[in-house]
């Protein structure tokens, strides 16, 4: 079976870095650049797991966050914070909001990461 | 001598108008015996004068003098104390008077001073009459004690200006030769001069001064001990928007939202105590703001003064660094994480693309794309810890739970340097309240500094104990050391000791800087022995009552890559 993964993220190599280090055929990488796009996405797909980035054009992830926690199915998905902001309240209003973890792009491992999404999807 | 034998022997005469002129022919040596007291009398008087300011307490000291010299049944004192803004009475007895004698001497002295002291110190001394004098002596009902058979009065003058008066009495009768009159005059001359040259000499001080405080750019403001404003210049009238003077202090510490001046004014003139805020807001002013107390002649605190020093455009500046330095940081970041994961890829297991050049090659990219990003993680951190903007968050945590969770990170940077870490833990420790983000910087920081810093293959040991009120980490190694003239320096931003600088290229010099600035701010210490060649020794010491909690908004960056 085979696991949707939603990345609302408006930097394209974390997506083709994303896309070739999870395997295609237990994961189902949708992307987004955009906030509102990627709550679109999120509230049509229900992914398994949500990567958000915070700075985005648009609304930011914060938003988009605030958003999707009003919807039904929104309320409980799993959402990783993947951004490089850390210098703002974003962290604490993040997990205020329900976020299952925040991290730190430049400082966490790809191999940590796709270790990090197995064990959300597991 | 020669002074004294010019002189003739005089005859006393009684200074009564209209009494008998009575010549009491005086021995020659009674009447050398009399100068010579009186000429050591005015010479010690001047001496004992010379840090005499107050005129009450001049009198005080000539007074001594009467005493020993003059015969008197009362020696009476009205004063105008020019600090205080009021007449004082005294009357010292040394024979016992009854207190009619005491009233009309008071109503003679007030009639005296009436007449001869300028109006502009009867005028603004209220109701000289209604006066008390404070009486040293016994007060006696005996009639024969009422009445006032010999006197003289003197001026007590101050710069030409009468300021009050002496009048010496006796119910003996005819008493006081016009050469006692002139010795006691001659003293309470010395008594005055001395007392106006201290005067003038404080006046000229105080213009100095008050000119020099009038032109200032710092705004000051000078308060009474009722914490009534008597002074401000016009820097601190244009910081306040308040007047010159007339006021209550409080209205000025209203102006305050980010600190309580008035508790730090009773505390700074409680303590006598300088205090200095290094930073305070009038609406989106930034102030320096010092608190001093000032002290009168005799030593007492008499009121204070605050001062405050412009330092808006330091701090605009300051935060705008601050700023540049967190917003470039992050943008910095997202390059830094595609490098690092691309890297990363070409290094992953499944690729064989690479020959052994290639994968070395990548190798060294990686490495120094962590640096980069440890690089950019600290200047976030310094940036936090400068603009104080960073939280500190305490939960009841076990010590060794968290540095050894700390370590588990350095484990293969440690392998990799094949440094052994001998750790010795104290059981049974209480958990404390700890910061984990921060307490992992500060171990993080040590250990690896003791590994970096250290040859391949050494030893690093690490020790968690507690003595008395205290927690204590000691990290030590064996490695280069710190030189000793380069000790002093070990803590500030961007300082990285030459022994160490040509051995390693890596290192950013802000480690030490940030785990100092955030040992400071917990109530935490830190100190170090080192000897060059020998090796270093840290000890992190914390209260047992943990580390202190602050709000802030911004939590410090807790990760290191290695």
């Amino acid at each position: 079976m085979s696991h949707v993964v939603l990345i609302i993220e408006d930097e394209e190599p974390v997506h083709r870095a994303l896309a070739s280090i999870l395997m295609p055929d237990v994961y189902t990488l949708v992307t987004a650049t955009e906030g509102e796009t990627g709550l679109d996405l999120a509230l049509t797909k229900h992914p398994d797991l949500i990567l958000l980035d915070i700075m985005l054009p648009g609304i930011d992830g914060i938003e988009v966050l605030r958003r999707l926690r009003r919807d039904e199915w929104g309320s409980k998905a799993k959402v990783v914070i993947l951004t490089n902001l850390s210098d703002s309240y974003s962290e604490k209003e993040a997990k205020s909001l329900g976020v299952d973890e925040y991290l730190i792009k430049s400082n966490v491992s790809l191999e940590d990461l796709v270790k990090k999404i197995e064990g959300y999807l597991s | 001598m020669d002074q004294i034998t010019t002189l003739q022997p005089n005859v006393t005469i009684n200074n009564k108008p209209g009494a008998a002129v009575e010549e009491n022919i005086v021995s020659m040596e009674e009447y050398l015996q009399r100068v010579r007291i009186q000429q050591m009398a005015i010479k010690t008087l001047s001496e004992e004068l010379t840090h005499v300011l107050d005129l009450g307490e001049a009198v005080d000291v000539v007074n001594k003098y009467l005493w020993e010299i003059i015969d008197y049944s009362a020696a009476t004192y009205i004063i105008y104390n020019i600090q205080e803004g009021r007449f004082e009475a005294r009357s010292y007895l040394k024979e016992s008077v009854s207190s009619q004698f005491l009233t009309q001497v008071k109503k003679e002295l007030v009639e005296y001073i009436q007449k001869h002291s300028e109006e502009a110190i009867v005028g603004s001394a209220a109701s000289i009459s209604d006066l008390v004098p404070l009486i040293f002596g016994v007060v006696t009902d005996e009639f024969s004690k009422n009445n006032i058979n010999s006197s003289f009065i003197t001026p007590l003058r101050v710069g030409g200006k009468i300021v009050g008066a002496l009048m010496v009495t006796s119910t003996k009768e005819d008493l006081y030769s016009k050469e006692e009159i002139e010795f006691a005059d001659m003293l309470v001359k010395i008594a005055s001069i001395s007392v106006a040259r201290i005067h003038t000499f404080i006046q000229s001080l105080h213009s100095r001064t008050e000119t020099l405080v009038k032109s200032i750019s710092d705004g000051v403001v000078m308060f009474d001990q009722n914490y009534q404003v008597t002074f401000a210049n016009e820097a601190m009238m244009k910081y306040t928007g308040l007047p010159d003077e007339g006021y209550k202090l409080e209205e000025l510490s209203r102006l305050f939202d980010d600190i309580k001046l008035m508790g730090l004014v009773k505390k700074s003139l409680k303590e006598n105590i300088y205090i200095k805020i290094p930073r305070t807001q009038i609406s989106r002013f930034w102030y320096e703001l010092g608190v001093i107390p000032i002290v009168n002649y005799k030593g007492t605190v008499a009121g204070g003064a605050i001062i405050l020093h412009d330092i808006t455009s330091i701090v605009q500046i300051d935060t705008a660094k601050t700023e540049f330095v967190s917003l470039a940081s992050h943008q910095l970041r997202t390059p830094l994480a595609a490098i690092r994961w691309y890297t990363e890829m070409l290094l992953s297991k499944g690729n064989d693309n690479l020959t052994s050049d290639q994968r070395e090659f990548v190798e060294v990219i990686l490495t120094s794309n962590k640096r980069m990003i440890n690089l950019v993680n600290s200047l976030l951190n310094v940036s936090r810890l400068e603009l104080g903007t960073f939280a500190v968050d305490p939960k009841n945590a076990d010590l060794i739970e968290v540095t050894e969770s700390a370590l588990e990170e350095l484990i293969p940077y440690a392998e990799e340097k094949k440094i052994t870490l001998e750790k010795n833990y104290q059981e049974n420790l209480d958990k404390l309240p700890l910061d984990i983000g921060l307490m992992s910087i500060i171990v993080q920081n040590l250990v690896s500094n003791a590994i970096k810093y250290s040859p391949e293959g050494n030893k690093v040991y690490l020790s968690v104990s507690r003595e008395d009120a205290r927690y204590i980490i000691r990290v030590k190694d064996s490695g280069y050391g710190i030189p000793i003239e380069q000790q002093q320096q070990i803590f500030t931003k961007l300082f990285r000791a030459d022994n160490v600088k040509t051995k390693h290229t890596e290192g950013t010099g802000l480690g030490l800087y940030i785990v100092k600035s955030i040992l400071d701010t917990v109530g935490g210490k830190i100190s170090f022995k080192s000897k060059e060649g020998e090796g270093t020794e840290f000890v992190v010491e914390l209260p047992v009552s943990g580390m202190k909690s602050r709000e802030g908004i911004k939590p410090l960056e807790k990760y290191r890559v290695y």
